[in-house]
């Protein structure tokens, strides 16, 4: 092969290796000398071809045989056992003709193209089935023993070598880079060993790897041989090379034969080992002296070419199943672990000494969310982002597996180290979420047969390209490069990431459901979700369930006064002790806002349950720092069992009852406010009113005392000073709502006070009423001041009888009754007094007012509107609550609680009820 | 006859006590505020100081402490309107004396004014701070 003389100024390796590659070796027009071949038209069978050496082989000249018939030349039987190949490509008929003299030949057709092709050759004295079939076994029964891939080449190798009876035979398997390294070999003693030796990829180049591909059986009797040419009929040719590709006489380039006799060998026989499209090994007999390689020979070593290949993937198969059933229990636990965390990315590095061993890496760095976490030994962080974003075009949606990082992306050197071996998972999520996993770099010596830097050099005289002359070892230290990745890797790899996205996807559906059916802000269950689970009850059989109803009522003030992350904060541990007090076996929810609700399923539980609740919210709450006391209304609603029952309805008005309470705390709390406010004013008035009556007291008295005037003028003093003490009164009377004295305080029985008072109480009452009374036998004992009660009573009675027209029934209540406060600070027993009139009742305007001094309803003139007033007033300083339930034309109720007297002074706010 | 002290910020009210005290024959001087008074009181030899309690300035409870503490001889009426700062009712204030000898709510009767002047002139000497 020659190149043109101007091109050695391209005489670079790989132009040269180009040209090399470009070599025509399926139309080499030759044939090798130890055979004959003919060519013959399909149609008409005419002999288009026919090798110069005909005469030495079939006994007859080339030139008598060209464009006469086929059969002349090989008689009718041979054409007729041949012709039928003619219909289909690829395969081989052979044919045995016997000829006149004794020798047997060997004919083998094949179809190439329009042309029916015969090479023929000697038959071998071997071609006896028997011995056939013994040689075959006799390798068979070595290799089948084979229990790992190497032990199966080493088995072939020694069995070919036994069979074939040639100086050395080689196993080679090709990396993914083309590489061929000798893996096993059988060789003679006297002679080097190749094993372990790589060979460039060079050395077979793609041509000749296609053809060995479709013709896997290739052999040389003698690299020194002198190719023998085709003659072609003139008449017949078109043109158009033989293609040689499946005949076993086929010339091989002489650039090949070269190498071969640089590398000492004189005769081979070659087995490519397939998977029917790539040549991943090839077995190599090899002799130093010329040899044939017999039909048989040949016939036998395709056998065991296609043995060992079937083999060989059914291994790496079961090796790939093996090391994945050994990984899964490490799977397995990567999934556990994945389940259980919290997150994701937790879970992956809890479980690092699986997460790595699964792909037999020794760091990986994991990328989720936009967060990167590392684990084992990784490179540097901005170095790993990088790697990533380099092999993520390639990866694609599968992965990419690679050894050599640094090398293939010079400008990630720093990585070598840790990360020469680079695997990249991404996962389904978008995509920035992936797992990179790393192996060190493993630096290691590989010996190469021969410098590869050399394997084509160029004649500068002649322009011709030969093959290196040195096969001699050639050592190569190897950087940059890790272990490879193996297929079993990459599968669990894969198996990894559906277990994330099987795992991703039931976090989010439950993610999805904990916020649709949970309150944000406290965690607890949302009106939804009671929804639902109320729904569901209300189709199963159940007995009763009963909505407790809560709403908050200082959220406001709290918001106002420390912002509202602090009301946040009070509802968040409103929530929390709601759900303390509510227990496992009842719902606690947020209904939004203020409102809480707990479902109770079991109605003797319920008051219990109430308690709980009442007392656990009564106990104060510390927000940033500050104390606050909190009050809920609890309102009920009893669902009973299914049937048309309207658990919106029955929860609206619930809520409403418990909203009422809430509001009339709200306005007890108004209401104090306001009186205090009120109280300071008219501390002021009083104090500037009373200095004003004074001098108009003092002077009135004095002149008439004095008789300085008389008659009309003396009367009208005497109105003016008369005017100036009832002034007097009014502004000591409405001076005394708000701090009453500090008056004696004795522990008294109730009951008998007001017994004691009853006859007082009949007379300030006009005489068409009537007094009932509800008295209890007993009460507990209360600590205060005795006229401040009969005060309250008269004014209360007053009120009541106008409200009544004077006419009908008034009721006096008085029992004991249980406090509603909780254990630390309050007393738990009061006695509860009650004034209950059925006079026009007050509305609710009217309420909102009822405390005010000078407020009164009453026509002017008829009363001072400070009876209530001033009952308010003794009421707080006997540390007592005062609630007036009214409506408007169904009379009022007075109810007040006085707390017994078992130890500390109840000082009454916040308890109003 | 007595010497008699008013210490009151109130211009009307200083004048009526004035009136009817002086129309008893007793000698009756007049102060605007604590401090005056004080003043009053430190350079003079006073039978009986009336004073009112919530002023501007020095409060009459101020007034009655230091005065006694120069005059121990002096008798102390105090007089107070209420607390202005405050809705004291008239019972509350009864309750409370000031540190002076007797209290009268304003607005009080002349009956009260004249009969709380005899009583302090004609009482006798002060034991442990007590009137007998």
């Amino acid at each position: 092969m020659n190149i043109h003389p101007e091109s050695h100024r391209h005489s670079d390796l790989s132009s040269l290796t180009a040209v090399c590659e470009s070599e025509p070796i399926h139309i080499p027009g030759a044939i090798q000398p130890n055979g004959a071949m003919l060519a013959a038209l399909v149609e008409g069978e005419l002999v288009t071809h026919a090798s110069a050496n005909l005469f030495a082989i079939l006994g007859c000249e080339a030139e008598a045989v060209l464009g006469r018939p086929l059969a002349h030349a090989i008689g009718e039987p041979a054409c007729q056992a041949l012709r039928d190949i003619a219909a289909s490509d690829g395969s081989v008929r052979i044919y045995s003709l016997a000829r006149l003299g004794g020798q047997t030949l060997h004919l083998r057709a094949f179809r190439s193209g329009r042309h029916l092709c015969i090479d023929i050759e000697p038959a071998d004295s071997e071609a006896r089935l028997e011995l056939v079939a013994g040689m075959i076994k006799s390798v068979m029964d070595v290799i089948k023993d084979a229990s790992s891939a190497i032990g199966l080449f080493k088995s072939a190798v020694t069995g070919l070598k036994a069979v074939s009876g040639f100086d050395r035979v080689l196993a080679y398997r090709f990396d993914q880079d083309g590489h061929g390294e000798v893996i096993a070999e059988a060789v003679e003693p006297h002679l080097e060993p190749y094993l372990g030796l790589r060979y460039p990829a060079a050395d077979v180049p793609p041509q000749a790897r296609r053809l060995t591909v479709a013709q896997p059986v290739g052999r040389i009797a003698d690299t020194s041989y002198q190719p023998v040419p085709l003659l072609v009929d003139p008449a017949l040719d078109d043109g158009v090379p033989l293609n040689l590709t499946l005949s076993a006489l086929r010339s091989v380039s002489p650039y090949h034969r070269e190498y071969l006799r640089n590398m000492n060998v004189a005769a081979c026989l070659t087995i490519g080992l397939t998977d029917g499209t790539e040549l991943w090994g090839m077995l190599v007999c090899q002799h130093t002296t010329k040899r044939v390689a017999t039909p048989t020979l040949r016939a036998v070593a395709r056998i065991i070419g296609q043995v060992v290949s079937m083999l060989v993937v059914s291994m790496h198969k079961r090796d790939i199943d093996a090391q994945r059933l050994q990984r899964i229990d490490l799977l397995r636990a990567l999934t556990d672990r994945l389940a259980e965390s919290a997150s994701l990315p937790e879970g992956l590095a809890a479980a690092e000494r699986e997460l790595l061993m699964l792909v037999g890496a020794s760091g990986a760095a994991i990328r989720l969310s936009g967060k990167l976490f590392c684990v084992g030994r990784v490179p540097a962080r901005d170095v790993v982002e990088h790697a990533a974003a380099r092999m993520r075009p390639e990866a694609g949606d599968d992965l990419l597996a690679i050894e050599d990082l640094s090398v293939r992306f010079p400008d990630l050197t720093s990585a070598a180290a840790e990360g020469s071996g680079a695997l990249l998972l991404p996962l389904d999520r978008g995509d920035d979420d992936w797992i990179l996993w790393f192996r060190p770099e493993l630096t290691r010596t590989v010996t190469w047969g021969g410098n590869p830097a050399e394997t084509v050099s160029v004649n500068p005289a002649n322009g011709r390209l030969s093959p290196r002359a040195s096969f001699a070892a050639w050592k190569e230290l190897v950087t940059g490069h890790s272990a490879p990745w193996a297929e079993a890797d990459l599968t669990l790899a894969r198996e990894l990431r559906s277990a994330i996205t099987t795992e991703i996807a039931k976090r989010t559906k439950a993610e999805l459901i904990e916020l649709r059916y949970h309150d944000p802000l406290t965690g607890l269950p949302n009106s939804r979700m009671l929804q639902e689970r109320l729904e569901k009850a209300n189709t199963e059989t159940w007995v009763s369930a009963t909505l407790l109803f809560l709403d908050i009522d200082v959220t406001k003030e709290v918001n106002e006064t420390m912002g509202f992350a602090a009301g946040d904060l009070l509802l968040i541990e409103v929530a929390r002790r709601l759900q303390i007090a509510a227990g496992p076996e009842n719902l606690a929810a947020r209904l939004g806002g203020d409102e809480f609700v707990v479902m109770c399923r079991d109605p003797q539980a319920v008051d219990e349950l109430s308690e709980r609740i009442r007392r656990t919210i009564a106990a104060p709450f510390e927000i940033a720092g500050r104390w606050w006391n909190v009050t809920a209304g609890i309102g009920a609603a009893v669902l009973e069992d299914s049937s048309g029952i309207d658990l919106v309805g029955a929860a609206h008005s619930a809520m409403q009852a418990a909203r009422i309470t809430v509001d009339a705390k709200h306005k007890a709390k108004a209401q104090r406010q306001k009186m205090e406010t009120l109280g300071r004013t008219m501390g002021g008035m009083a104090h500037e009113v009373n200095n004003m009556l004074q001098p108009i007291a003092l002077l009135s008295e004095h002149i008439i005392d004095h008789d300085l005037v008389a008659g009309e003028v003396k009367e009208h003093l005497e109105i003016i000073l008369d005017c100036s003490r009832k002034a007097r009164q009014i502004i000591g009377d409405m001076l005394a709502f708000s701090r009453p004295a500090v008056p004696t305080t004795e522990v008294h029985d109730p009951v008998a006070l007001l017994h004691e008072g009853l006859p007082l109480f009949r007379k300030a009452l006009p005489p068409t009423m009537v007094l009932s009374t509800r008295i209890a036998t007993t009460a507990p004992r209360v600590k205060i001041n005795r006229t401040a009660f009969a005060q309250i009573l008269l004014n209360l009675l007053t009120n009541a009888a106008a409200s009544m027209k004077g006419e009908g029934e008034l009721v006096i209540v008085l029992e004991a009754s249980r406090g509603a406060a909780d254990a630390e600070q309050r007393s738990h027993s009061f006695v509860r007094l009650q004034v209950i009139d059925a006079g026009g009742g007050m509305d609710q305007a009217t309420l909102d007012r009822v405390y005010e001094p000078f407020f009164t309803t009453k026509p002017v003139g008829q009363g001072t509107g400070l009876g209530l007033s001033v009952v308010y007033g003794l009421v707080r300083e006997m540390g007592a609550t005062i609630a007036i339930e009214s409506e408007p034309g169904r009379g009022t109720t007075v109810t007040i609680l006085i707390p017994g007297n078992n130890g500390e002074k109840n000082h009454g706010f916040d308890t109003d009820h | 006859m007595a010497l008699i002290l008013i210490i009151e910020d109130v211009p009307a009210v200083l004048f009526s006590l004035k009136i009817v005290l002086e129309g008893l024959g007793h000698k009756v001087t007049g102060a605007r505020n604590g401090e005056q008074g004080l003043t009053l009181i430190k350079g003079n030899s006073f039978d009986l100081v009336i004073t009112d309690i919530w002023m501007p300035g020095i409060k009459g409870t101020e007034v009655i402490r230091e005065g006694r503490a120069h005059a121990p001889r002096t008798r102390f009426l105090a007089i107070t309107g209420g607390d202005p700062n405050c809705g004291e009712s008239r019972d509350a204030l009864r309750g409370q004396d000031f540190g002076a000898d007797q209290m009268l709510l304003k607005p009080f009767e002349k009956e009260q004014l004249i009969s709380a002047v005899s009583q302090l002139l004609n009482a006798g000497e002060r034991v442990d701070g007590l009137v007998s």
